[in-house]
């Protein structure tokens, strides 16, 4: 009854305050009521109005004391705990300065990796009612994340009787030469059918979208550009009849697509230039349709299976299937992966971090045990002592929050800044719209923040008043030192230790990975590699091919420095198809299922050049000879015996027998499936077309030569004209290695933070463990034991805590660490270096940790230590 | 003489003008006093905030004038301490008035602090006639 007395204050206080001005209005209702009644009175008994004016008071203050009867006594208590509170926050700045560290770094690095990841997985798409567009293509088991395209033939099947799909739309990527610019542009750009705009609901910013009729054969050409393309090559204006001549025909501008207009799931950059086509035409291309209401992707699935089944296409294999995917899942699969394994590490700091708030507080609640005891003992009640713990905790968790806060905005900033495009090879959705997300800024902050409210306030009601008063008279000076104190010490201490070695071991594996892949070997040469990309007035005839060919070599490498000249270039997914591969054998022909694998076509002075090393047999010779990699030729002949072979891919007319000639080394790029690593290169007199991409190797910085190379082209008559050069090694850097680089780069950031946190709080919990031990090592030193058996002593149990915490940790350790390995470039995730490493690591802060206080505690008098808390 | 140490307590509020448990001299000695006697009125009534001062005057025989300023932010206080109850109903001359009921809180407190302002008002007899 009687401890019920302060909270029922308190909650009327709450209510006053909740409703104050309620309560204002009654007492002013009041007051004219009694001012009336004195009037009336007055009145009656004949008194002058003066002499009723001074009996009444002044009317605000009056209202003000009022008032101040709600308001008073709390919050001048209030001032008072929050000065307490700071001072004995002031008193151990250690302890304040890592307890706030702590908190702002488990809310800001959280925060703004979270909202990185929030903007990419959880930001709604563009369109409306955009959940409903799912795509389809198909997929095979090679690579199952990656959907392929689908012959219109399917599509243009499963739109006329699909149930659980509507609004049939399909689009197909392309590069739109611009062939009336000084530079013959390149971008990007996309096929689509007239019904895809209708189908993502969205309307041209100027002119119109595509009819029927304009993808109809033998319309006029036509096109829509880009809003971006409309700004800077039209300056926002379109007057009727607008030209843009692409890849060689004339077309006349018809609309403009909306800004930053790009299809959903694609991780290209955004199509410039839109041309239209008809789903009727023989094609292949990216479907994209809407789920009918109350369909699903299931039944959309089992629909497109049929329709494949009934149109089987040559190029399929075994494996192949459909795919249909919500256009939700915008982001890669590949990248979203990384993601998730981003979202783990963060939350495992974020645990960290809590779990090094609860254990510094908790530390410091035990010890301070007597103090409490005291204030309860001199009638401070158990509520008041919780509050002053409260506001102790409050005070952190602002001061943490606020400086997290400063952090999250600008870790953020950095992380958009240093993130690479959307334009890259590997893939991956632009995040310039990303900004701080308030629902994980309030969980991060509440996840902490209730934390170290929880274990600030624990210790009020841990000590029980027996427990205190027992403490006191007994003259224990602190609750330290009996066992179960000692117990629940050295679980805290063990406990940090597992979880922090398990992360450190994720850490460190991740580490080591991000330092193999900054010398990743591609299997060529990528120093002074460039690729040029020609453009032929007319495309030769197949017998003038190879003098065409030898007047570009020729004319390349008389430019100033270039060393190499061969056709090709060693971009890796240049031209991957899977399909039937059939083989000559001694039993007759044979069909293996070849799932993916890039065939280009090379000159034969390709892998000289490029430095792909042949590892047996020889380079081309006749147009019939094929070069294909370790990786195909163990899939196919284990026992090694592949060169002779002959072989062809495919079924269809055009394919022809070839003879293996010579086995290349393995080309790979970091972060690329195993699967798809398999080459076979044609020479390029096999093409169906003229090979326009020449390597060549040249001196440092290949993009130098850009002139003397058209210059030299311009002079050898083969009307042939420069597009572009790009420098391999740049290319690599910027397009491939950039994604992988970024997110082990973060990772490498997290890593380093973690092991500080892990340090810092292992530190303070132990050194503040063995600080507490002052008065035992004293009483042991007076009693006359030798120091250095108390060091032994001591040490040996920070040992003893680092061998058990280790033991546990290896268990969560393995658990998570499976986990990381497919995100592992060398894809080992059972490096024994990773795990001596946390485990030195946690061993030198631990025993680092018990030395420093365990040095002062053997240094004092043992009198000093006795009197020592 | 009894009750002239007591009275002596108010007279600050007795002019209407500000009050007991601000002005440091009268309110020194017993603070609260005011509680007490608002606390008194209500055991036997239902009153609102006019009345309860006119009871205090008419049983003081005109000696203790409480005024608004005093009288308002104690009845805040009991209220605050759960010791009285407040709700809105019809005056006497049907005006709309707030009345003040004692709750069992406010009647245990009466006690107490009744009993303990007599010890303290023999205490002080038993002084004043030593000397």
């Amino acid at each position: 009854m009687n401890a019920l007395r302060p909270l029922m204050r308190l909650a009327r206080r709450v209510a006053y305050w909740v409703r104050f001005g309620r309560h204002q209005d009654e007492l002013r209702e009041e007051l004219a009521f009694h001012r009336e009644q004195v009037a009336a009175d007055a009145e009656r008994r004949g008194l002058a109005a003066e002499a009723v004016g001074k009996t009444m008071g002044h009317e605000t203050s009056m209202r003000e004391e009022a008032r101040e009867v709600w308001l008073a006594a709390s919050l001048d208590a209030l001032f008072k705990d929050c000065r307490h509170a700071w001072r004995a926050l002031r008193r151990t700045p250690v302890f304040t300065a890592v307890a706030v560290l702590t908190l702002a770094v488990g809310i800001g690095a959280n925060t703004a990796i979270f909202s990185v990841v929030h903007h990419l997985l959880l930001a709604p798409l563009p369109f409306p009612d955009g959940n409903r567009i799912v795509r389809l293509g198909t997929r095979s088991a090679a690579d199952p994340d990656e959907p392929f395209d689908l012959p219109t033939a399917v599509l243009s099947r499963l739109e006329q009787r699909s149930r659980a799909l509507e609004d049939f739309a399909a689009a197909a990527f392309v590069r739109a030469t611009l062939d009336d610019t000084a530079n013959h542009d390149v971008l990007p750009g996309a096929r689509i059918t007239p019904s895809l705009l209708h189908m993502l609901r969205v309307a041209p910013v100027a002119g119109r979208a595509f009819t029927r009729d304009d993808a109809r054969a033998g319309a006029p050409p036509v096109a829509m550009i880009s809003y971006g393309l409309w700004q800077s090559r039209f300056g926002g204006a379109l007057g009727g009849g607008a030209v843009i001549r692409v890849n060689g025909v004339r077309r006349t501008i018809v609309g403009v697509t909306p800004r930053d207009l790009t299809l959903p799931m694609r991780v290209e950059e955004p199509p410039q230039v839109w041309l239209p086509f008809d789903l009727g035409a023989e094609d292949a291309a990216i479907g994209y349709a809407r789920l009918r209401a109350g369909a699903t992707t299931d039944a959309a699935l089992r629909e497109l299976r049929t329709a494949m089944a009934e149109r089987p296409d040559p190029h399929w294999s075994k494996s192949t299937d459909g795919s249909v995917e919500r256009a939700v899942d915008r982001v890669d699969p590949r990248f979203k992966h990384g993601i998730v394994i981003m979202f783990a590490a963060v939350s495992g700091l974020l645990l960290i971090a809590c779990a090094n708030i609860a254990n510094l507080l908790f530390m410091r609640g035990w010890t301070r045990q007597r103090e409490l005891a005291i204030r309860r003992a001199l009638g401070g009640g158990r509520f008041r002592v919780a509050r002053l713990l409260l506001i102790e905790s409050s005070l952190l968790a602002i001061l943490g929050g606020a400086l997290g806060l400063g952090i999250a905005w600008k870790g953020l900033s950095i992380i958009l800044a240093i993130m690479p495009g959307g334009n890259s090879m590997v893939g991956g959705p632009e995040v310039t719209g990303a900004g701080i997300s308030r629902g994980v800024l309030a969980w991060t902050t509440v996840t902490t923040i209730v934390t170290s409210l929880l274990f600030g306030v624990g210790p009020a009601f841990l000590s029980t008043g027996e427990a205190a008063a027992e403490a006191l008279r007994t003259g224990i000076r602190s609750l330290a030192g009996s066992v179960g104190a000692r117990r629940l010490r050295s679980g805290i201490i063990i406990g940090q230790i597992a979880l922090s070695f398990a992360f450190l071991v994720a850490a460190a594996l991740l580490v080591k990975s991000f330092l193999v892949l900054a010398h990743f070997d591609v299997g060529f040469n990528a120093r002074g590699l460039a690729i040029a990309t020609i453009k032929l007035a007319n495309e030769p005839t197949v017998q003038d091919r190879a003098s065409v060919e030898q007047a570009i070599a020729k004319a390349v490498q008389s430019a100033p420095g270039v060393t190499g000249v061969a056709f090709g270039g060693p971009m890796l997914m240049t031209d991957i198809r899977g399909g039937p591969f059939i083989v000559d054998g001694p039993h007759g022909t044979e069909t293996l299922d070849l799932d993916m694998c890039e065939m280009p076509f090379v000159s034969r002075d390709y892998f000289r050049v490029t430095g792909i090393p042949l590892i047996r047999g020889r380079s081309f010779e006749g147009g019939d000879d094929v070069v294909i990699n370790q990786k195909l030729a163990q899939r196919f002949w284990p026992n090694g015996n592949a060169l002779g072979v002959r072989m062809r891919v495919g079924n269809g007319p055009k394919a022809k027998w070839m003879t293996i000639v010579g086995i290349a080394g393995d080309v790979t790029m970091p972060g690329v499936k195993q699967l798809f690593t398999m080459q076979m290169y044609r020479p390029t007199s096999a093409a169906t077309q003229f090979v326009n991409l020449v390597s060549f190797r040249a001196g440092r910085s290949p993009e130098m030569l850009e002139g003397d190379i058209k210059r030299t082209l311009e002079n050898a008559g083969a009307a042939a004209t420069l597009v572009s050069i790009r420098g391999v090694e740049s290319v690599l850097d910027t397009r491939v290695l950039a994604r992988p680089r970024f997110a082990l780069t973060l990772f490498g950031v997290f890593a380093s933070i973690a092991l500080l946190l892990t340090a810092v709080g292992l530190y303070a919990v132990v050194a503040y463990s063995v600080t507490q031990r002052t008065r035992e090592i004293g009483v042991r030193v007076a009693l006359g034991a030798d120091s250095a058996a108390v060091a032994r002593m001591v040490l040996g149990d920070g040992i003893r805590h680092v061998a058990i915490g280790v033991l546990l940790g290896l268990g969560i350790a393995f658990a998570t660490t499976r986990l990381l390995t497919s995100f592992l470039y060398d894809g080992d995730a059972s490096d024994p270096r990773a795990f001596a490493g946390a485990t030195l690591v946690l061993a030198i802060v631990t025993l680092v940790a018990s030395s420093i206080p365990l040095r002062r505690a053997l240094g004092i008098a043992p009198v000093d230590a006795l009197r020592a808390d | 003489m009894t009750f002239a140490g007591a009275v002596a307590i108010v007279p600050s509020s007795i002019d209407g003008t500000i009050v007991l448990a601000r002005q440091a001299a009268p309110s020194e000695l017993l603070p609260g006093t005011l509680d007490l006697l608002i606390l008194r009125v209500l055991r036997e009534d239902r009153l609102h905030g006019y009345a309860i001062a006119q009871r205090l005057r008419e049983i003081s025989k005109d000696v203790l004038h409480v005024g608004e300023s005093s009288l308002y932010p104690a009845l805040q206080r009991l209220l605050l301490d759960g010791n009285v109850r407040a709700e809105w109903g019809a005056s006497e001359n049907n005006r709309r008035a707030r009345f003040y009921t004692l709750t069992a809180a406010g009647r245990k407190q009466l006690a107490a602090e009744q009993e303990e302002f007599e010890r303290m008002v023999g205490a002080i007899q038993a002084v004043l006639r030593f000397a």
